[in-house]
């Protein structure tokens, strides 16, 4: 059994993948909690730099970086047929790498709420890849495929750089100019090695826009207005001196822990999310919890995002929880959650359980908590019942019934 | 005229089954092939035949569309490729063709199918004769006809014809 860490969706993971499909290598892919399940200590003895897409084979084979992964996976064939053609394999996943995944990151992040919108980075970010597509362009007016006349290690890796932005930003007008590449690009995707691993891939028929109102909250330090359930259209406004220090905390931020007041209970914080963390959730983690759990100076909550019609891709919605995560930090020494997303692209929910000192909501004990909790509905559980414990042990262990959705993944608040 | 013989051996082989007889009937010279339980006719039957028993039916065409563009690119092949009996014919169903692979890699669907490797061996000895000039001027079909022409097995005794990978006319 060869295993691949990664979260679900990875554009990096997928080269891993793909390249698998091809060679016929059985990838088992267990269920990853990224920044739980890469920092642990295990984790990081077999692969100190604590990323993904990481892999490990059952003969003790430990790889990090996503190109070299695929490499190993991959046919002798798909690494090119000769030393020229290795070469040039070479040559085109490095040119990936420099000439397009950082000008596909500056444009496509904003639209994705990820980053802040920057007119000039965003210009200079589409004349690079203009660029790196006219190159392309050209190669593959005479070729099929980039290197020989079959699929190598070379096009997955570049079908995937270029995925993102074939998917959010290449509109028909933009790529119009890039047939070859275009007819390259569909022709593998639309391979099935390819498709058993990303699924059908629809080409951006309208060009992905900054996402303001997303990165406001993802990143915003101010309360939004309350949300209107209608759409309106969202100009990028130009929000530049907000957002340079959205990311530093706010000046007269007030020192005093928003939690000091309430009494310190029995439960003690950090120990619960070192068992979470180090041991197996389910026969070591989830008993501790229980024995140890104080519920007279701690409470349960169920949260559930109020929106649902708003989540698109898979991948926002988990932004959207890291961004919020982010937001709470001052909390993180007294409360603990797991947040989980639902269903799949274009059908999902969030939905939530989190356990914190007091039986106060939280967040209103100070206003830099408040941005996020409006858009979840909150309920406080009883402690006691067997229905809480439950729905706590399916949150915690990412496992159960969940009164019939489906997991698709979750982020771990600690 | 199309030498069916020679094709109809190098599409079994491609298929790695085994080719029956062939022969020519009637006023036509209908191309004909004997099976174990009778005689195929026509290049399009006689190919489908071969195809649909190996274990490559996905040349087929692995969706009703996909199925669809083989037939219709098989009955092209014979209709259009081999009745060209003028040069300006011929050159209207290359530029013809070039236009439509302007945006396919193949003919029908994501990979080579049994319309692929017809036009291939239709189009042979019309690209033994063109000048590297005339390639360029069908940019699309000479890649095209490149890549058919390095899938595994798909030449046979076709002889290999060169392109140039850096257009130097354009
Ligand atoms: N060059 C590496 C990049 C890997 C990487 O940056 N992984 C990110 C996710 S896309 C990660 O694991 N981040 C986790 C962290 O930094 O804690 C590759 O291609 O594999």
């Amino acid at each position: 059994m060869q295993t691949l860490y990664t979260y679900p969706e990875s554009f990096r993971a997928y080269k891993a993948q793909i390249a698998a499909q091809y060679s016929g290598a059985k990838l088992d892919v267990p269920e990853f909690k990224l920044g739980v399940t890469n920092k642990t200590e295990e984790f990081l003895k077999k692969f100190p730099l604590g990323k993904v897409p990481a892999y490990e084979s059952k003969d003790g084979v430990l790889l990090f970086e996503s190109n070299a992964i695929a490499y190993y996976l991959a046919t002798d064939a798909m690494r090119g047929a000769n030393k020229a053609d290795a070469a040039a394999v070479q040559q085109w996943i490095s040119f990936g790498d420099s000439e397009v995944v950082p000008g596909s990151c500056t444009w496509v992040y904003p639209c994705l709420g990820i980053m802040q919108y920057n007119k000039q980075n965003t210009e200079r970010a589409k004349t690079e890849i203009k660029r790196a597509l006219g190159v392309l362009n050209d190669v593959l007016l005479t070729r099929t495929y980039l290197v020989g006349e079959r699929i190598s290690l070379a096009d997955i890796c570049l079908c995937c750089n270029l995925l993102a932005l074939y998917q959010m930003v290449l509109d028909p007008e933009f790529r119009q100019p890039y047939g070859n590449v275009n007819r390259w690009f569909t022709t593998l995707v639309n391979q099935p090695q390819f498709k058993t691993v990303i699924g059908e891939v629809k080409l951006c028929e309208k060009m992905a826009q900054f996402d303001a109102k997303k990165y406001q909250d993802l990143h915003g330090q101010s309360k939004p207005e309350k949300k209107k359930p209608e759409k309106k259209a969202e100009k990028p406004k130009p929000e530049k001196p907000k957002a340079a220090v959205a990311d530093e905390p706010p000046a007269e931020k007030p020192s005093k822990d928003p939690f000091a007041a309430l009494p310190e209970g029995t439960f003690v914080m950090d120990d619960w999310k070192k068992v979470y963390s180090n041991e197996d959730t389910k026969t070591v983690a989830m008993p501790y919890f229980w024995k140890n759990f104080d519920k007279e100076n701690y409470s349960i909550w169920y949260s559930v995002y109020k929106y649902p019609e708003d989540l698109k891709m898979i991948f926002m919605s988990c932004n959207l929880i890291s961004g919020m995560f982010q937001r709470l930090d001052r909390m993180r020494k007294h409360a603990f959650g797991s947040a989980i997303v639902f269903g799949e692209n274009n059908n999902s929910t969030i939905s939530g359980i989190w356990i914190w000192r007091g039986h106060e909501l939280a967040f209103e004990l100070s206003p830099d908590l408040q941005i996020d909790y409006e858009s979840y509905d909150w309920k406080k559980l009883d402690a006691d019942s067997p229905e809480t414990k439950k729905m706590v042990d399916e949150y915690f262990e990412w496992e159960g019934e969940f009164g019939g959705k489906k997991f698709n993944q979750g982020k771990i608040f600690k | 005229m199309a030498d069916y013989g020679k094709e109809l051996s190098a599409v079994a082989s491609y298929f790695n089954v085994k080719c029956g007889q062939i022969s020519f009937t009637g006023n036509e010279k209908v191309v004909c092939m004997k099976t174990q339980t009778g005689t195929v006719k026509g290049l399009a039957t006689i190919s489908r035949h071969l195809a649909q028993n190996s274990s490559k039916q996905k040349c087929l065409g692995t969706c009703p569309l996909d199925q669809a563009l083989v037939s219709q690119w098989l009955e092209y092949r014979v209709l259009q490729v081999d009745r060209c009996s003028r040069e300006d014919d011929l050159h209207r169903v290359l530029k013809e063709l070039n236009g439509y692979l302007s945006d396919r890699t193949y003919f029908a669907g994501p990979y080579l199918t049994l319309a692929d490797l017809s036009l291939y061996y239709g189009l042979h000895r019309t690209f033994v004769k063109l000048s590297f000039q005339e390639k360029e001027k069908y940019i699309h079909l000479s890649r095209w006809f490149n890549q058919i022409q390095h899938e595994n097995n798909a030449r046979q005794k076709f002889s290999a014809i060169q392109f140039l990978k850096t257009p130097i006319y354009q």
